[in-house]
């Protein structure tokens, strides 16, 4: 039976007049990776911070399987949170001795980190002349030592070049293969969906969405018809009820069907109505449309 | 050891704490051979009244009147030290490095005394400084015959703990404002301020200011001679500031280091 690793239960957080989070409950299972997405402002960082044993909350309550209630045992876990933060004075390998002393592993992995975070060339830079994107895949080699059973990442691709954000994704892709649970907070769609199997979505400190990533995505998919006279499509589609969301796209219509239906029996269902499709194309929803509708 | 390790590498590269401990480094013994050049007796004659603490400026080089005349003079370099103390501590919270090793691993506990360690650390590398001054200044200028007294630990230490005292007031206030000019003009202005608050007190109760008392706690040199030449109350006022001083600066003390853990470990990072 697969463990729980992070029980949050009705977690709350007040800012004097503004609540950041509301009522917030869900779970994370052992070599799960869970993505974390909503507006700025919506209550990520915070979420974030408090589940980190940086914040407290104002109610409620986290339980992480190896720590006490309301604390986060910092062994094994590596964390980037925000922007990256070291000593400006001091190279890419002496900031990361610090990091090793403090989470007991050997000066030994970082050669080894560097090399994957493509910052061994630049060890002996002093962080103050790092750019925005080494910095960050600094903070990616921090949150690596120790070989870390769970990563929390806030934003970590940002500022990073498209050739940065494609490294530090197969990283966390590969860190996930080897069995580590990951909570991912982002904007960039495309790597929460390519990295997380779950989801929960936050509006305004309060879960829009919390569930599986690929049962946001297919819940709905969308049909692409062409016909020669549309109006005639139109009206036939609107008589049928597993259809909806029709939308007039000009030269075809879009409409949205249930997940587990094809487009070869709303053409067949067509057909009955006289109907013929000169052009039919399946497509997903993308997650950014799930999103734009869940936060509206 | 691993916050002492820790603390070593963030030492290592922090070069504006090298240049306070440079100055200290070159103003103290520079001072030190200033002053011996000077008429002792001239010196001090604001303070006696004109008395002749029979002392010759050279001798301020040898044992034992070293062991007074370094610690005293050291003493007033304190408050660059602890401007270096409290730029070392706001540069950690202005690179969020607080919250960065507090999220690696780090207790709220742990936090604190790698800070603790470090004050005593610079205290203890301020001490051993002086004993190596006294040693070779006093070797130099040894003279068998003349020296009575070869060892006289006391105003060393007393030094020592009032290095300890300075720092825990600048780590406490950098710990509290977490602004490195903020917290600089707050321990100057707060010195200026005891300083006019003390103008209408009586002596006896300026001892319960903390720099007033942190002040006192190194003795000024040849103290019975100075007060041979001031009245009988006032020599009292001085000696009883004297014994005073170290233990109205402990309780500051522990005030401080009790102040900077509870800031530490109640406040957000």
């Amino acid at each position: 039976m697969e463990v729980n690793i992070l029980t949050v239960k009705g977690l709350s957080k007040q800012y004097s007049t503004v609540k950041a989070l509301t009522d917030i409950s869900f779970a994370l299972k052992s070599g799960e990776s869970l993505g974390l997405l909503g507006k700025n402002g919506s209550g990520k960082t915070t979420l974030l911070n408090i589940i980190s044993g940086i914040k407290k909350s104002s109610s409620g309550g986290f339980q992480w399987s190896n720590s006490p209630e309301n604390q986060l045992n910092n062994e094994n876990v590596g964390i980037l949170l925000e922007a990256p933060a070291f000593y400006p004075t001091l190279n890419a390998v002496d900031n990361l001795k610090i990091t090793c002393l403090i989470k007991k592993a050997s000066y030994s992995d970082i050669e080894g980190i560097l090399k994957e975070v493509d910052l061994y060339e630049r060890r002996k830079t002093d962080f103050q002349n790092y750019s925005l994107g080494m910095k960050q895949r600094l903070g990616i080699a921090s949150a690596l030592i120790g070989n870390p059973k769970l990563l929390i990442l806030d934003e970590p691709t940002n500022g990073l070049d498209p050739e940065g954000i494609s490294l530090i994704r197969e990283l966390i892709i590969k860190k996930k293969k080897q069995g580590a649970s990951i909570i991912l907070a982002s904007h960039i769609l495309d790597e929460v969906e390519k990295t997380c199997s779950k989801l929960l979505v936050l509006n305004s400190g309060v879960i829009a969405y919390e569930g599986e990533t690929k049962q946001l995505l297919s819940s709905e998919n969308q049909l692409e018809l062409k016909s020669e006279d549309l109006k005639a499509l139109k009206l036939a589609l609107k008589e049928i009820s597993i259809v909806s969301n029709i939308e007039d796209k000009g030269t075809y219509l879009l409409v949205t069907i249930p997940d587990g239906v094809t487009g070869t029996e709303i053409s067949k269902l067509l057909i009955k109505k006289d109907i013929i499709l000169s052009e039919i194309h399946t497509s997903k929803k993308s997650l950014e449309e799930e999103l734009l509708k869940l936060l509206k | 050891m691993k916050l002492l390790k820790i603390e070593l590498l963030k030492l290592k590269a922090n070069y504006t704490l090298h240049g306070f401990f440079v100055v200290y480094l070159i103003m103290v013994p520079l001072a030190f051979v200033a002053i011996g050049n000077f008429d002792i007796n001239s010196l001090l004659n604001p303070l006696t009244g004109g008395a002749d603490v029979g002392v010759d400026a050279k001798d301020i080089f040898k044992f034992p009147h070293n062991w007074e005349v370094l610690p005293y003079l050291a003493s007033w370099f304190n408050i660059i030290l602890s401007v270096g103390v409290i730029h070392f501590v706001s540069a950690e919270f202005s690179a969020g490095m607080y919250k960065k090793t507090f999220i690696d691993g780090l207790s709220r506990d742990e936090l604190y005394f790698g800070k603790a360690i470090t004050i005593l650390g610079f205290s203890i590398f301020c001490t051993v400084f002086l004993l190596l001054l006294i040693a070779g200044f006093g070797i130099g200028y040894f003279e068998v015959s003349e020296a009575d007294e070869f060892f006289n630990m006391k105003p060393l230490l007393l030094y020592f703990f009032q290095t300890l005292c300075y720092f825990s007031f600048a780590l406490c206030l950098i710990t509290l404002v977490r602004k490195s000019t903020t917290a600089i003009l707050i321990f100057i202005g707060f010195y200026f301020l005891e300083w006019v608050v003390s103008i209408p007190m009586e002596k006896s109760l300026e001892i319960f200011l903390p720099f007033e008392a942190f002040s006192e706690i190194v003795p000024i040199p040849f103290i019975d001679q100075l007060t041979e030449g001031v009245g009988e109350s006032e020599s009292m006022e001085f000696k009883s500031n004297t014994y005073l001083a170290p233990y109205v600066s402990g309780a500051y003390l522990l005030i401080l280091q009790g102040a900077t853990y509870l800031l530490l470990k109640v406040r957000s990072l």
